[in-house]
């Protein structure tokens, strides 16, 4: 940071021929104090030669008649200096000198030749300082006639200014940080953990990410590897037979009975879920897709199902299926096995909405227990389960495991390929109310 | 292993949800994507990240590495 000393040029010129004034002053009290002492050792030369006996002080005469060779005032250098004319008269005065300290002891010349050498190196200074005079004269004409008083009292507020003057103001460097590109990289490319805490269930759920936390992976690989069945494809021969072979017991019945006014009312009640119901008017075709409220058993089926078909399907089974009921209950009554009252069942009140209801074909390896773990997190909660498909169950169970129905919750091969109806919301259950009734 | 699936890491201004995490070359990898508690949403781009413990203090970088990432991709989606 630089800053103007001077306020403007004719100031800086008049500051300049102030200091150059000042200088002179200080020169010419040196030159005086030079030639006071000259005066002296001439005096104290003049003392000794008068007690010795000498005629005249013939140091004076000399120093005298050097002076008058010099103009008076600024001199010229010795080198240049006219000195012919005095020549002689010098060198006479110089050869009495010599004559006359011979004759004296050593004591008194030595104190002589001390003087004289003072003398002569007292002039050569004060020569010295009127050279510099000139010098500075040259430089600043106007400082030879300029009062020193006045031209302070001119300027007294820049020497004021001066005065007050503490120095610049110290900048401090800035620190450089080696390698900054690189370490403001890092920052953005590393950060640190604040901390971790489990992710809520409906982020999961768009992450499609399980939210199993007792059962995950053995319920997880099964269902997903299970073969949906597409009821699209119900009209071709192998499936038929295949499906009526295997479900015969099951799709002799509608998985839902209710009419259309109850589907239209429930499908916009509740979309999330996707009911197939077979309609009476065969032209009138219902269509929904289904997202289950838990990802992990994702049933979506596609249950766009002819009139035609659907009806060929039930036809077929009803006409297989009711004989063989009616010679079953024929035989359970006579061996006293195991008795279902139906008809004390249809008169029993629903307890589970039919709209709850999905679809759910059972995989081989998945187990009733499994299934009430993944749908309510309790394995104890299967009998909500059976008793949404307690019919069907029970005729399983007759067929299948002859009426016993202990450890049938843990068993996966009996209910494998069954499409049961699947309660999302959790009805709860007593289970000895269930088991009471097929026992 | 310094993270599970179904967490979500606390960053200073994001929140990652872990989907998955492999390891390649003694190093564990971890398939994240930044998630919204509040909003409860989710970015559906997934990157890789990896911890590193340093000082104390547990830190996640996002993988860069277009040959660990084709590594990653493979093991995690293959």
């Amino acid at each position: 940071m630089k800053t103007d000393l001077f306020a403007n040029e004719e100031q800086k010129k008049d500051i300049y021929n102030l200091l150059a004034a000042r200088k002179l002053k200080d020169k010419r009290k040196e030159r005086e104090k030079y030639e006071s002492e000259i005066e002296e050792s001439l005096n104290i030369c003049g003392k000794i030669l008068k007690t010795h006996g000498s005629r005249s002080n013939f140091i004076e005469d000399i120093y005298k008649l050097e002076s008058s060779m010099e103009p008076k005032g600024i001199l010229p250098s010795s080198s240049t200096r006219d000195e012919s004319k005095y020549t002689e008269q010098i060198a006479s005065l110089l050869a009495e000198k010599k004559e006359f300290l011979k004759k004296f002891p050593l004591e008194v010349t030595e104190d002589i030749d001390y003087n004289s050498k003072k003398i002569n190196d007292r002039k050569e200074r004060r020569e010295s300082t009127l050279k510099r005079d000139s010098n500075i004269i040259d430089l600043f004409p106007e400082s030879k006639n300029l009062d020193l008083e006045q031209a302070v009292l001119a300027h007294e507020t820049f020497f004021a200014s001066i005065a007050e003057f503490k120095g610049e103001p110290i900048v401090e460097k800035e620190e450089v940080v080696p390698f900054t590109d690189n370490v403001i990289e890092i920052n953005n490319y590393r950060q640190e953990v604040k901390g971790i805490k489990e992710a809520p269930k409906s982020i999961l759920k768009k992450a499609n990410l399980i939210d199993l936390t007792d059962y995950k992976e053995k319920l997880a690989e099964p269902i997903t590897n299970t073969p949906l069945i597409d009821h699209n494809n119900l009209s071709d021969e192998s499936n038929e037979k295949d499906l009526t072979q295997k479900d015969q017991s099951f799709t002799a019945e509608p998985l839902h009975s209710i009419t259309e006014d109850e589907l239209n009312g429930t499908l916009s009640d509740e979309p999330v879920l996707n009911i197939e119901n077979t309609v009476k008017e065969p032209e009138e075709v219902v269509e929904e897709t289904i997202e289950a409220s838990e990802p992990e058993i994702d049933i979506q089926e596609n249950v766009e199902n002819t009139e035609k078909e659907s009806e060929e399907v039930i036809e077929e089974t009803i006409e297989v299926k009711e004989p063989e009921i009616v010679e079953q209950e024929a035989t359970l009554e006579k061996d006293n096995i195991v008795q279902f009252p139906d008809s004390n069942i249809e008169k029993e009140p629903q307890q589970f909405e039919e709209e709850s209801l999905v679809p759910f074909v059972m995989p081989e390896d998945i187990t009733l227990t499994d299934l009430a773990i993944a749908l309510y997190e309790n394995a104890d909660d299967w009998i909500s389960i059976y008793a949404a498909n307690q019919e069907e169950f029970n005729k399983i169970v007759q067929e299948k495991n002859n009426g016993i129905i202990d450890n049938v919750e843990n068993n996966a091969e009996i209910f494998a390929g069954l499409t049961i109806k699947v309660p999302t919301v959790f009805v709860d259950v007593a289970k000895e109310e269930v088991l009471g009734k097929t026992a | 292993m310094f993270f599970a699936k179904k967490e979500i890491i606390e960053l200073e201004d994001k929140n990652y949800l872990v989907l998955n995490s492999t390891v390649i070359n003694n190093e564990v990898y971890y398939e994240v994507c930044e998630v919204n508690v509040e909003k409860d949403t989710l970015d559906e781009n997934k990157i890789y990240i990896k911890a590193i413990k340093e000082f104390g203090s547990l830190y996640v970088e996002e993988v860069k590495d277009d040959n660990i990432i084709t590594l990653l991709n493979e093991a995690l989606e293959g």
